[in-house]
């Protein structure tokens, strides 16, 4: 024991102690550097912020563009990092906000303040969250002449790396999105709502390939085709939509009879019906209740007043309710008069504040 | 006295070696702990907030937040969770037999009306539900109050919450926590995120005692006055920011807490909800998940962010404070006893062969082994001459060690959050960690022996009545 009570008292404790110490110093040293350094920050910003605006609208030719800007460096830290990045985020902001011909001079403001150096120098890091640091900025500015970049991280075994620099590539080059078709073995939910979201907003034109999307093995491509497909209207592949309905992976299902609902495939009712009673994914089954409420017809009417009288969950009968209640509601209140769980259930789906 | 002598050597080595593993698991837990926050702030880049914010594609969230008698704040906290960002989501608030004016004031401020509401009892409830309630106004339309019998608990309260709820995710909160705004996609991110199966997150709770609130919403964090809520806010940042972030890491989480987690409902549902009976009704959800998984075969994954985004309001009292924590030991006893079972039998994977022993071992046996340590060093000042040297020497180097650990904590939090303000609250809170180990941590102790105790003896337990300040308003 003695051993260690002497291995504790001359080595553990003051080992303790003074990390201690350093500890307590590091943390009041990095309070006192923050609060010293934030408002120094806060007037950056600020300077950089009139600066920016006042010289993008002054339509400025390139030649006093540079002479203002090699002024305005004097001023300020230009040099520190963080100082690159508040003009480099201003700079962002700017493109986003702003339209017309006015982004070519912010590439050229860019390329002044030497940021597209800076940009490089993430790009060319060793860490691959910093590579994806800079393929935010080239994204953001949409500033082509970065394109080799995003090809060349494409097929990066980082998954957030690969996402990002086909998202750069897609915002770079959005006329020509047929490189899409390989990005399903790096994607996933996260990375389609990120293509999905760049469409909505951005409507690039429509792939040419796009017809070939979902004959693919990769169930990425298959679910994003058929999401490009309802984006764009395209009806020139029903049939082989409906023939995905039988595709054993669910989420692929699932996104079929979404699109049979938005393309309205009417052809497609006998086929959802059958789809549903072999189903197991409560979801699909949902969906499949929510597309023949905008394309069903009598058989429709039929299959819903079976699945009322079966033992079927009282989530998917509500949802048969909603679906009746909507296309043909007189049918629904004379049939079920006297039964009181569909009742119930139609005084639900009838409140007007749900 | 040979015989005790031998005893007392055998406890002074068995802690010395429990000392030392207890230690080298702190190590490796903050080590953890920092890869995981690091791997966390570069996941960042994969998928922007406003990305999810402005999609079609994100899956419905209902935030669930039973309420038992919380007049004074229940108007705040509604329209602190409808504030929040998030593409679609529903508020079901409900009210769990409350005898003061708690239902009254939600029906006056939103407008509320009784509907016929389709009630589907996926899970079971005790109390029984005696109407749901929309607003007629369209801004409160994600708004769904729910009242029924008090069933004696929060879990039978919260599944009633789940049973009334429409979305595929659920948060469940307590109705005093304050959200931040970004709570919802934060939570959610996760199950985006991830290609493997995704059941529960949480993320850190921070106290919101002196914080300035309005309408709902966070204006300004303050540092919390008096001696116990600061000692909790140091208990609070070690525990969020170190060890549930390392235990994230490992997949090796056993508690999402009651007052901040997102749960998908269908594994919820599988589950049967809350258990009524429990006593730590969120540690006994996620073992039973744990369970249910194990023995389906099925991979899943339990995930914890470090950010703040949800605030609530501690005992302050040294009264509420043990009647909390012994409620905590409770349910953590009933826990182990419940799921035994699952105790180091391999079918239960990582959760038998290391959660539940660690959560024995290492939660549920140190402040027994701590009584035992004292009566030991008790009857070795009446019997012998004790070795003083060894036990300053051992004492300080624990003393010691934790400080390292809280300090590490707020370095680490305050980098990441900067939840302080100025020089002065960080020295405040240095000089409170200085003190914790003497003056909180046996509080601590005693409770959670007391909870021991009353398990054992099996007396009835009471939730929730918490007396409340309120919040301090800005105008």
């Amino acid at each position: 024991m003695i051993d260690i009570d002497e291995f504790l008292r001359h080595f553990i404790i003051p080992e303790f102690v003074f990390i201690f110490s350093m500890l307590v110093g590091a943390l009041f040293l990095y309070k006192f550097y923050y609060d010293f350094h934030t408002p120094k920050v806060k007037l950056v910003k600020k300077r950089v912020d009139e600066f920016l605006t006042g010289l993008i609208l002054s339509y400025s030719d390139k030649e006093s563009i540079e002479a203002e800007i090699r002024g305005f460096v004097k001023e300020i830290p230009l040099h520190k990092k963080w100082c690159k990045r508040v003009v480099l985020h201003k700079l962002m902001f700017l493109h986003q906000n702003l339209r017309g011909d006015v982004t070519k001079e912010l590439y050229y403001i860019y390329e002044c303040f030497g940021l597209y150096e800076f940009t490089l120098s993430y790009l060319n890091s060793w860490f691959w969250n910093t590579k994806c640091e800079g393929l935010v900025q080239l994204r953001e500015l949409k500033y082509k002449i970065g394109k080799d970049y995003a090809l060349k991280y494409i097929g990066s075994k980082n998954q957030t790396l690969s996402s990002n620099a086909y998202l750069a590539l897609m915002v770079m080059e959005p006329d020509d999105l047929d490189f899409l078709i390989d990005y399903s073995h790096h994607a996933n939910y996260a990375g389609e709502i990120n293509i999905i979201d760049f469409i909505h907003h951005n409507k690039p034109p429509k792939p040419k390939n796009l017809n070939e999307w979902i004959y693919r093995n990769e169930v990425t491509t298959i679910i994003l085709g058929l999401k490009f497909m309802i984006f764009y209207n395209f009806t020139e592949e029903n049939k082989k939509i409906l023939e995905l309905l039988r595709h054993e992976n669910w989420e692929v299902r699932h996104e079929a009879i979404h699109a049979i609902s938005v393309l309205s495939i009417f052809e497609g009712e006998d086929e959802l019906i059958e789809l549903f009673y072999r189903e197991d994914r409560v979801e699909n089954k949902i969906e499949i209740l929510e597309t023949l409420k905008s394309i069903g017809s009598d058989s429709t009417k039929i299959f819903l007043t079976e699945i009322l009288n079966s033992d079927e969950v009282a989530g998917i009968k509500l949802k048969a309710v909603f679906c009746l209640n909507v296309t043909n509601k007189t049918y629904l209140i004379e049939t079920f008069e006297g039964n009181d769980d569909v009742e119930r259930m139609i005084k639900h789906v009838n409140i007007k504040y749900i | 006295m040979i015989i005790l002598k031998e005893i007392l050597v055998f406890y002074e080595k068995f802690v010395l070696i429990f000392s030392l593993t207890y230690i080298l698991l702190f190590v490796i837990l903050g080590i953890t702990a920092f890869i995981a926050v690091r791997r966390y702030l570069h996941q960042r880049y994969f998928i922007q907030d406003d990305v999810l914010l402005k999609s079609n594609y994100v899956p419905g969230v209902s935030i669930i937040a039973p309420a038992f008698n919380e007049s004074v704040t229940v108007v705040y906290n509604v329209k602190s969770m409808l504030s929040l960002n998030y593409p679609q989501f529903e508020v079901v608030l409900v009210n769990d037999g409350s005898s003061d004016d708690t239902l009254q004031k939600l029906i006056d401020e939103f407008g509320l009306v009784k509907v016929d509401f389709y009630y589907q009892k996926k899970v079971f409830t005790i109390g029984e539900v005696r109407g749901h309630y929309k607003s007629e106004h369209a801004v409160y339309s994600n708004l769904l109050v729910v009242d029924k019998v008090n069933g004696k608990s929060k879990a039978d309260a919260s599944n009633a919450g789940i049973n009334s709820s429409k979305y595929p995710l659920f948060v469940c909160t307590d109705v005093d926590c304050i959200l931040r705004r970004d709570t919802l996609i934060k939570l959610a991110k996760p199950f985006i995120e991830s290609k493997e199966r995704v059941v529960a997150t949480g993320a850190a709770i921070r106290i919101s005692n002196s914080c300035e609130i309005k309408d709902g919403l966070m204006v300004q964090t303050h540092f919390p006055e008096g001696w116990y809520p600061r000692f909790q806010e140091l208990e609070y940042v070690r525990t969020f920011i170190f060890g549930r972030m390392a235990w994230s890491h490992m997949n090796s989480l056993l508690l999402v807490s009651g007052g901040l987690g997102m749960f998908e409902k269908e594994v919820v549902i599988a589950v049967g909800g809350f258990f009524y009976k429990s006593l730590g009704e969120d540690m006994d959800l996620i073992t039973r998940i744990r369970m249910y998984l194990h023995e389906k075969k099925e991979k899943f994954k339990i995930i914890y962010i470090p950010e703040s985004l949800c605030w609530t309001e501690v005992p302050s009292t040294y009264k509420v404070f043990i009647r909390q924590r012994v409620r905590w030991a409770r349910g953590l006893f009933q826990t182990l006893v419940f799921y035994k079972k699952m105790f180091l039998n391999p079918k239960y994977g990582r959760t038998g062969l290391f959660i539940l022993p660690h959560y024995f071992l290492f939660e549920f046996m140190v402040p027994i082994f701590e009584l035992i340590g004292v009566i030991m060093l008790t009857t070795s000042f009446i019997f012998f001459t004790p070795n003083l040297r060894w036990f300053i020497d051992l004492s300080l180097a624990v003393y010691f060690f934790y400080l390292l650990i809280t300090i590490m904590s707020i370095l680490f939090d305050d980098i990441m959050y900067k939840s302080y303000v100025g020089m002065k609250e960080i020295g405040i809170l240095v000089f409170y960690a200085l003190l914790e180990p003497i003056l909180y941590h046996p509080v601590n102790i005693f409770s959670s022996l007391k909870g021991y105790y009353l398990y054992l003896r099996n007396k009835e337990v009471k939730w929730g009545n918490m007396e409340r300040k309120g919040f301090t308003t800005t105008k």
